[in-house]
């Protein structure tokens, strides 16, 4: 923050140097068009929107949960107190997916090529209504326990 | 209906049926036992209401009535 010196705070006229420092110290503490702002440790608004845009933004509804809407939709979440090794990528209109950090992940780049764990280390059950599917050959690792419910199927490809 | 239960340690478990591992790697292709392990490649699993059965790596569809059946008598 500038350092002003103002004439209620001083109780008398400033003077033109005090004048001038108030100036050169706004001035140089000044985020001026085109400069990248920068901030540390700051608490911002909860939600960040795009110029202009109401309806495509990122925001922290609530604490240690993260979204980010496109068009009034919710594309991706993250909620610590739901599952915090879930990234949810959501969609209103076509079915949404997780990416999960233990275990599960996808690649997707120039190379279109997924990517899988070879052996299933934690007990696994199919979700309910749900089919899944993993790249084989595949493991279960002793002590654990794959379940495929009713109505349900594991495929290994 | 059951599920279906998969384990290196028990094999299949469905209902009061229990295959083991063994005898799920002896009798469907795709299904290896390997240093006391379950491996699982190109077969499907499908628990589908009274129609519960696994599909080989060949195509070849084993319903779990008929595997109880003919590896345990049941």
């Amino acid at each position: 923050m500038s350092t002003i010196v103002t004439r209620a705070g001083k109780g008398s006229a400033l003077t033109h140097t005090e004048m001038d420092a108030n100036f050169t110290n706004l001035n140089n503490d000044k985020y001026q068009s085109g400069n990248t702002p920068y901030f540390y440790s700051q608490y911002l608004a909860a939600y960040i929107y795009h110029n202009g845009d109401t309806d495509s933004y990122m925001g922290y509804p609530s604490t240690d949960d993260w979204r980010v809407v496109v068009g009034g939709r919710q594309a991706l979440r993250m909620d610590e107190g739901t599952d915090p090794d879930i990234l949810q990528l959501v969609s209103g209109t076509s079915g949404g997916g997780t990416v999960s950090s233990t275990g599960r992940h996808a690649q997707y780049g120039t190379i279109p090529v997924l990517e899988q764990a070879q052996t299933i280390s934690a007990n696994y059950t199919v979700t309910n209504t749900l089919n899944a599917m993993s790249i084989g050959p595949t493991t279960i690792a002793s002590g654990v326990t794959v379940t495929v419910g009713d109505g349900e199927a594991w495929t290994i490809v | 209906m059951a599920e279906i239960y998969l384990s290196s340690d028990f094999g299949l478990q469905w209902g009061n049926v229990t295959i083991t591992p063994e005898e799920l790697a002896e009798n469907i292709f795709g299904i290896d036992f390997v240093d006391g392990l379950l491996v699982f490649d190109g077969v499907k699993v499908v628990n589908a209401p009274d129609r519960e059965y696994i599909t080989d790596s060949r195509g070849d569809r084993h319903m779990l009535t008929d595997l109880a059946e003919r590896i345990l008598g049941k």
